[in-house]
């Protein structure tokens, strides 16, 4: 039973519970991400710290992608984590996991903030195609010390520079599939079909499931 | 210009993509399409894959701020509008009804995790193994080795000096019984335990692994729960280490 303590070690966050309590609901060792989420639904503060300590990198990471900004990078991060605070009754697991929910409110504050803001109107497309293409060597750099990000990367780079493109400019760049076609100068339906293929193709290499 | 097959604007939707108007459209369409309902949900879970994978350190002043600004906000009740439309099928287990001594035992055991996780965060071992996992990642001279699982999921093995970081996205669930193992198998056919993962519950897991030489192979099994002495199955993944 304690083969896992014999060689293996663990990383960091991973804590294993004592054995008595394994069989209840946690039964592979440490809380999901989901596990201190239904905890944060009851108004739990100190699982709502664990969970920000988990995820906030994540969300300021992704947001600032997006907006570059770093103070509105700062606010967009803080109003996201309130929200997860304030709506975790509302988070439905049926719907996919914590983490996917988290992230996804943040880029989607994310992309709400570059399109409602009058700058981004003004912004010359022009110029965001070669910040974007720089952005994606940039991505590509820093993620190499971690796994999570070497495996994200050696994903995009199977997909065919349409696909990734398309996702890069779009995901990160948060332009609209419109906006892509006419950096990329490719009809819309063109656009459409490779974020499709290319998120699926994504979807695969990296094994997820929702 | 608007036209054609509503299905194929998935991959813009979870990629926050379309126009406002159009996200709208699509989110009716989404209410009557089970097949746009899947294919989003399985978008949605990897795009949130590339959000994690621009993760940069969050300014440690924020960290304060939003404890703070948690303390003044109220939280919504579990059962508003939305939720009481719904089928109570379909709710999350954790809004239906529990006995109290199961929901008083969950709280327990998830608070004690809770405070471990907090705990161990700032441990020294734990800094320990963050630095050990980081010396094989960054190795200039690692081999990263991909590979699917014949059962579902996907393996990555980063091998460096000696040592290996090995990680499994997405590991299919095993039955209550079951259990992964994860093993370091040598040429002449033995296999050294390195650990018993669980039942692939969690969205993924990593795992440090010492003595790992050319030759070597980095395999995962599926095991009786408590895990096995020796491989009783056929690997589900198997990543050869070369020279
Ligand atoms: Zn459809």
């Amino acid at each position: 039973m304690s083969v896992s303590a014999r060689a293996g070690e663990t990383m960091p966050g991973m804590v294993s519970l004592r054995r008595g309590f394994r069989p209840t609901v946690v039964d592979d060792g440490p809380p999901t991400l989901d596990d201190l989420l239904t905890l944060v639904a009851r108004g739990d503060g100190p699982a709502f710290e664990v969970l920000y300590d988990e995820v906030a990198n994540a969300v300021f990471g992704v947001v600032r992608r997006v907006l570059r900004d770093p103070a509105q990078s700062e606010e967009v991060t803080q109003e996201v984590l309130v929200e997860v605070w304030r709506t975790a009754t509302r988070f439905d697991p049926e719907r996919g996991s914590a983490t996917t929910w988290i992230l996804t409110m943040a880029h989607r504050r994310a992309i709400d903030r570059v399109r409602s803001s009058q700058a981004s109107q003004d912004r010359d497309l022009r110029v965001a195609t070669r910040d974007h293409v720089r952005d994606y060597d940039q991505v590509a750099e820093q993620v190499e010390a971690r796994l999570e990000q070497e495996q994200v990367r050696r994903c995009l780079e199977q997909l065919t520079d349409l696909q990734r493109e398309s996702i890069t400019l779009a995901y990160y760049g948060g332009h609209t599939y419109r906006e892509v076609a006419e950096l990329l100068d490719l009809p819309l339906g063109t656009v459409k079909t490779r974020l499709r293929d290319g998120l699926i193709r994504l979807r695969d290499c990296l094994g997820v499931e929702p | 210009m608007s036209d054609t097959d509503p299905h194929s604007l998935t991959g813009a939707y979870a990629a926050d993509a379309l126009p406002d108007d159009e996200r709208r459209a699509f989110a009716e369409h989404l209410q009557g399409c089970p097949s746009c309902r899947q294919e989003v949900l399985e978008l949605t879970a990897t795009t949130a894959r590339l959000a994690a994978a621009a993760a940069e350190p969050a300014p440690p002043q924020l960290r304060s701020r939003v404890l703070a600004e948690i303390h003044t906000v109220r939280q919504l009740s579990p059962s508003g509008a939305r939720s009481s439309e719904r089928d109570r099928r379909t709710q999350p287990w954790f809004r239906q009804p529990m006995g109290v001594a199961a929901s008083f035992l969950l709280v327990a055991c998830l608070g004690l995790a809770a405070f471990a996780l907090s705990a161990q965060r700032h441990a020294s071992d734990a800094e320990q193994a963050a630095a050990r996992i980081a010396a094989v990642a960054t190795d200039p001279h690692r081999q990263v080795l991909s590979q699917q699982v014949r059962t579902g999921g996907s393996t990555i093995v980063v091998a460096a000096g000696g040592n290996a970081v090995f990680r499994a996205d997405g590991l299919t669930v095993l039955p209550a019984n079951r259990s992964y193992q994860l093993w370091v198998m040598d040429a002449a056919g033995g296999a050294r335990s390195v650990a018993v993962l669980g039942r692939g519950t969690r969205s993924h897991l990593e795992r440090f692994i010492a003595n790992v030489h050319p030759g070597d192979a980095i395999g995962l099994t599926v095991e009786p729960s408590g895990g096995s002495d020796r491989p009783t199955t056929s690997p589900v993944v198997q990543v050869p280490i070369s020279a």
